[in-house]
């Protein structure tokens, strides 16, 4: 039997469910606010400056189109790319929210919070990516 | 859990994030969805909203997928093995009760009678079917000039409920999450309450768009989350007893429900005995 254990950022990594052959490539400047980008309103094919990972391979396979990746968050930083963790998250995510998850809509982000509680969301951050394309392929590999 | 599959679909009453059965039933489609967090389709809205967000949502939503069919996320094409209308799997899935109830809604006109039904059934699943079904039913009464009221019962059983938090049982979970048995379980009762304010929010608002006073509530989803931080069930259930429910009693009483009622009721018999007339002649 397994038990559960925390997920520690040294030690864990992250992993995303996405296409078989390639992590979709984010756009850094896209709108950054993370209730938009978590809530997913604009639906397929929209432009965000994000990338959503969770901390459980299970559930990173939901969100699979073909197959799940992993990586870490200090492979992540070597390129440039943040990491904007659960608890962050959710720190941010109170009332109209703060920084760059405030939103109009409280009701909103508070059904936001409640999915990055559920679903043990992490988001990498390419805001601050110069190549993001060459980014992902570097730290992204195949669960 | 992708936010635009079928799990999260107002006509999906069978399912609603961890909650409910491995498969879905689709009401518009009528077919069992076998793979309800991976299809879609351009009639989808949004559970997890309210109704003029879920309705703007699903304009960009539409663009992408077939209203005809139940597709794949993924691709945008329909696979066979993804939905079913196979008469043993309907039969099978039926022996539950409240999937009975939801394969039967729209079936031989009996909608309001099936959302009837799912209020009498005690459960967190049956409630979810009833707000959920209950919702794309009084979006359709007011697509086709219906007033407010066509949705007065279903208002007023939800309002009595309104600050009873729904106990989850192990086996009406789908999934865990990430989080750890009990807590999944806190997460899917509070989406549950939310969407019982989404729906009597629903409500309000086309209250409001008929001049009626009860759409004079401002918007209780907004309020909740404005007032409470966490994810807390007990203060949750105390914030609609002392705040949400007199707001909605000072504009709609029991008196006044008992007369709307009845004004309905009224109303309903003479469009009966108008449409019986013509025949009998």
């Amino acid at each position: 039997m397994t038990l559960k254990t925390k997920w520690k950022m040294t030690r864990d990594p992250l992993f995303r469910g996405d296409a078989k052959d390639a992590v979709c490539v984010p756009n850094p400047d896209a709108d950054d606010s993370i209730v938009r980008h978590i809530m997913y309103f604009e639906g397929p094919g929209r432009e965000t400056p994000y990338l959503s990972t969770s901390e459980e391979y299970d559930l990173a396979e939901n969100f699979a189109n073909g197959s799940v990746w992993e990586t870490y968050v200090k492979r992540a930083r070597e390129e440039s790319v943040g990491h904007i963790g659960v608890t962050e998250l959710l720190s941010l995510m109170k009332g109209n929210g703060k920084g760059k998850a405030k939103w109009a809509n409280p009701f909103e982000v508070m059904q936001a919070r409640r999915y990055v509680e559920q679903w043990g969301e992490h988001l990498l951050d390419f805001r601050e990516v110069e190549d993001p394309a060459k980014a992902t392929k570097i730290i992204f590999s195949k669960a | 859990m992708k936010l635009h599959s079928c799990q999260n679909c107002w006509f999906n009453g069978l399912q609603y994030g961890a909650l409910g059965l491995a498969v879905g039933y689709c009401s518009r489609h009528k077919k069992i969805l076998n793979f309800p967090d991976g299809t879609t389709c351009g009639l989808h809205l949004r559970k997890d909203l309210t109704a003029l967000r879920a309705k703007e949502v699903a304009e960009i939503h539409s663009k992408h997928y077939s209203a005809e069919f139940v597709t794949r996320i993924a691709d945008g094409g329909y696979h066979r093995k993804d939905s079913s209308d196979d008469e043993k799997d309907l039969n099978f899935l039926r022996k539950d009760s409240v999937a009975d109830a939801v394969t039967d809604y729209g079936e031989l006109g009996s909608t309001i009678e099936s959302l009837a039904q799912l209020k009498a059934m005690p459960g967190a699943r049956a409630e979810l079917a009833m707000l959920s079904l209950g919702r794309g039913y009084i979006n359709n009464c007011l697509s086709r000039n219906g007033k407010w009221t066509s949705g007065l019962h279903l208002y007023w059983w939800s309002r009595l409920r309104l600050a009873e938090i729904p106990e989850i049982k192990v086996d009406d979970l789908r999934s865990v999450g990430a989080s750890q048995l009990s807590r999944q379980s806190d997460l899917t009762s509070w989406s549950l309450v939310m969407l019982r304010l989404a729906f009597i929010e629903d409500i309000t608002i086309y209250a409001n768009q008929q001049g009626d006073p009860l759409g004079r509530v401002q918007s209780l989803t907004e309020q909740a989350a404005s007032a409470l931080d966490t994810f807390n069930l007990r203060a949750l259930s105390r914030w609609l007893k002392s705040q949400a429910a007199p707001q909605l009693d000072a504009r709609l009483s029991h008196a006044r429900y008992t007369e709307l009622a009845r004004e309905l009721h009224t109303e309903r018999a003479n469009a009966e005995a108008q449409a019986v007339t013509p025949a009998d002649s």
